[in-house]
């Protein structure tokens, strides 16, 4: 019983003692006023990949063999026909390219 | 906005890690203080003075790396373990801090002679002739509340080790604080 009794008594003296709660004191003022300024680094991945998809955009828009459909609705949207077959086609490729490239860059 | 105070700390760590929101992370300082400055007055034997010091480098190392802090472990485990590699670092500029089992270690009922031994001892005193792998057991799980598994994975030793050091540090701890006597 002894041995118990100086067993719970250790325990609670411990818990006592140690979590025993310390007067803040200024000391969190000290270390707020001690903070450096954040130089957290520029998370540059969202706009680089959404460039690349524009570019990507781009490239598929006027380079690529497509036909003369692509530039023919070109034409039409420049010329404020929007809906030519070939101006729906032309946008609806664009579209699902930027949508890719903007699915791409938010999983990034 | 609502108040700093009605935020839980995984609110204030994203606010602070991710909008470097110093606010947020005075919030968190002052919700902590009291148990990183209590493991490092254990740490330092009771020297205030040097724990707070070491405290406001634990908060400010915490502060730099709290983007690293990925809420696998409880925040007090991961501040524990900056506090204490910061009282290791100090302590290593004048001692070799060993915190395996192959530490050499006075026996457990090596209490102190002379006039006054029969007297009970102040815990404070107790737990400041413990060696330094058992007080640092002993504050990982008392002071600062860490499960032996915690504690085991804050000071990066062995969960077997951690429960032998805080089975040997209240060996060490009754034989101080209660006075032997005689049995006829």
């Amino acid at each position: 019983m002894n041995t118990d009794s100086a067993r719970d008594d250790l325990e609670s003296r411990l818990l006592a003692q140690l979590r025993r709660e310390i007067h803040d004191d200024g000391f969190t003022t000290r270390v707020a006023a001690a903070l450096p300024r954040a130089t957290r680094p520029v998370d540059w991945t969202f706009p680089l990949v959404a460039a690349a998809a524009l570019a990507g955009c781009a490239i598929a828009t006027f380079v690529v063999p497509v036909g003369p459909a692509i530039l023919e609705g070109l034409r039409d949207l420049a010329a404020a026909r929007a809906f030519t077959p070939a101006a729906i086609g032309a946008l609806a490729a664009m579209g699902a390219l930027a949508a890719t490239g903007a699915v791409v860059a938010a999983d990034s | 906005m609502p108040p700093r105070s009605a935020s839980t700390d995984a609110e204030l760590i994203l606010a602070a890690a991710q909008g470097g929101d110093r606010e947020a992370f005075a919030e968190l300082v002052r919700r902590h203080q009291s148990m990183v400055r209590s493991v490092l007055r254990r740490l330092t034997n009771g020297d205030a003075a040097l724990a707070d010091d070491l405290a406001q480098e634990a908060f400010l190392l915490a502060w730099r790396r709290l983007d690293t802090f990925r809420f696998e472990a409880r925040f007090t485990t991961w501040l524990y373990r900056i506090a204490f590699n910061a009282w290791q670092s100090e302590r290593r500029k004048t001692h070799e801090v060993l915190l395996g089992e192959d530490e050499a270690m006075p026996e457990p009922d090596a209490a102190p002679s002379g006039p006054g031994a029969e007297e009970r001892m102040d815990l404070e005193r107790a737990l400041a002739t413990l060696p330094d792998a058992e007080r640092a057991a002993i504050a990982a799980c008392y002071a600062a509340d860490l499960s032996h598994v915690e504690a085991a994975e804050a000071l990066g030793i062995p969960l077997g080790t951690v429960k032998t050091h805080i089975l040997r540090a209240k060996e060490r701890l009754r034989a101080r604080l209660v006075p032997k006597k005689e049995t006829p």
